[in-house]
């Protein structure tokens, strides 16, 4: 991990809005410039892409006609800049034509205030993950066959030639879809994903059979399975693509819905403890470390109390999605409660995880949060603890939240490591 | 390329390497059957009872060519190992010999 990887990253942002999206181009570019964005506004596009922009999006009104929504309706806009609608009405038209118009984010006027801001911030975290299948089948040919198939479109594929491994590898592993054949020795498909679903954490996992025609069909006939989709072999290179593609879309979101907290999209408590156990697991197989770190707002409740809860809902998003934009892809962060957070920075030692802490509580305590034309900021608090001193989920936890009370009882807005010693 | 069966077409030089690979890899272990299904002509002709360990396995290798065949481009090993598990599913099937035959002549054939 680089140290350097907080300092100067200023992005911009252009924004592209019709005249009646003026007053909410407004109140979100103050959010965005609170964060370190350099926002851009325009009234119209260009064929191509801001360049200098590091990304830009369409804010358009559609109950009101305009250039920009005549220049979205020609051209085919929507595949390079996300586009999103605004309306002043919540029916079925109005969200079927954002969805012909290729739109991103459909938000209801009178719900601006709560969803724009999150909107953008979706946009700007360009979730790209590679979508991850296991393949289930004791025929070794075909199954890498299909891997290979996967992969050359960017889709993540590992192979199990038995149920038994494919148990052991749904364990350790994240797991979008399982394409399972049925035809197998010792446990076969059908038992398998029967297993699989009286087991609470496969419930909603989707699972396609693969297997020729007629087994297909004697499933069908004889059980009422939990499969979410058949394909019959030879299964063609389109077929294959097409249906882990659509249920990949659809798992990803139900996905994130059960696992994130709604009002920061950062994992939630019970996802994040699950992490950090099998971060601890990992951490022991291969004798690595990791720094867990415990965040919390300075003086929070005087927030809600001095500004009222809307200033104290802004400041825990624009947190978290500081959290989010500046932090790697591999840290996992959480929100722990109210305005509790935490941190599992992989493979790092406490030194350099509380140096990038450090440079977070240097950004974050001099953005100025702005309510009713009053100025405030905002602090934080920070504990630190490594596997290696505290080799237990539970003993590392207690350990960072020791540092942060001490922290805390030092005089707030500072990072303070554990110890070493047990509590 | 080739158009592996219709499938979709792929101009990576990497993935020609492997697909070329798994293809040697399976005509391989594609002849590897041919000593069980052999042996369960052999026990066809002669006209004896037939071990249940023997036709379960073929019944077993059958559906596997079946679903794989297509997918590495050869047609004709497909519908002859389809037509092969579908006579062995059969109560009765007086050309099973025949259909037996013509997988072990359709395995012999396939190559590169």
């Amino acid at each position: 991990m680089t140290a350097s990887r907080l300092s100067e990253m200023k992005q911009c942002i252009s924004i592209a809005a019709d005249e009646a999206c003026d007053k909410y181009v407004d109140m979100v570019s103050e959010q965005l410039e609170v964060l370190g964005y350099r926002v851009i506004i325009k009234n119209s596009i260009d064929t191509a892409p801001d360049r200098k922009a590091d990304l830009e999006v369409i804010l358009t009104d559609f109950s009101v006609e305009s250039q920009l929504l005549l220049d979205v309706r020609r051209k085919n806009i929507s595949t390079q800049v996300p586009i999103i609608f605004i309306s002043n009405k919540d029916d079925f038209d109005a969200h079927h034509k954002a969805v012909q118009y290729g739109g991103l984010a459909f938000i209801y006027a009178k719900n601006i205030e709560e969803q724009l801001f999150d909107a953008i911030s979706v946009a700007l975290t360009n979730d790209e993950e590679a979508i991850s299948v296991l393949i289930v089948d004791d025929d070794a040919d075909l199954a890498e066959y299909h891997q290979l198939i996967l992969e050359s479109h960017h889709i993540e594929a590992t192979v199990a030639h038995n149920a038994k491994d494919a148990f052991k590898l749904l364990k350790n592993t994240l797991v979008d879809i399982v394409l399972l054949d049925i035809n197998m020795p010792d446990c076969d498909g059908f038992e398998f994903a029967t297993m699989l679903r009286q087991l609470e954490e496969y419930v909603s996992l989707p699972i396609i059979f693969v297997s020729t025609e007629e087994s297909l069909n004697k499933v069908k006939a004889e059980h009422d399975i939990g499969a979410d989709d058949f394909l019959a072999k030879p299964v063609s290179d389109k077929c294959l693509l097409e249906a882990v593609k659509a249920r990949a879309a659809r798992t990803r979101v139900l996905r994130q819905f059960m696992i994130r907290d709604s009002a920061t999209m950062l994992l939630n408590h019970t996802s994040f403890k699950k992490e950090l156990g099998k971060q601890v697991a990992r951490c022991q197989r291969q004798d690595l470390n990791f720094s867990y770190v415990l965040l919390d707002l300075d003086r929070f409740k005087n927030i809600n109390d001095s500004y009222g809860h809307t200033a104290g809902d802004i400041v825990l998003k624009s947190f978290s999605h500081l959290l989010r934009t500046r932090l790697r892809n591999t840290d996992i962060i959480g929100r722990y409660g109210g305005e509790e957070f935490a941190v599992i920075f992989l493979d790092t030692e406490t030194e350099m995880a509380k140096q990038v802490v450090d440079e977070l509580l240097e950004k974050f305590s001099h953005m100025p949060f702005q309510v009713d034309g009053q100025q405030f900021f905002v602090s934080f608090s920070g504990g630190i603890a490594d596997y290696k001193s505290y080799p237990s989920a539970s003993s590392v936890v207690k350990a960072a939240d020791a540092a942060l009370y001490q922290a805390k009882d030092n005089g707030r807005a500072q990072v303070v490591i554990a110890d070493g010693k047990e509590s | 390329m080739r158009n592996y069966g219709g499938k979709l077409m792929q101009t990576n030089p990497e993935f020609e390497r492997k697909l070329q690979k798994l293809r040697e890899r399976y005509i391989h272990n594609v002849a590897e059957n041919l000593i069980i299904f052999k042996a369960f002509y052999a026990a066809l002709a002669s006209e004896q009872a037939i071990d249940d360990e023997l036709k379960g396995e073929v019944i077993m290798r059958a559906h596997k060519l079946a679903g794989s065949a297509k997918t590495f481009s050869f047609d004709e090993l497909h519908e002859r190992a389809v037509s092969v598990e579908k006579a062995l599913n059969e109560s009765e099937s007086p050309d099973l010999k025949d259909k037996v035959d013509e997988l072990i002549e359709a395995i012999k054939r396939i190559k590169l």
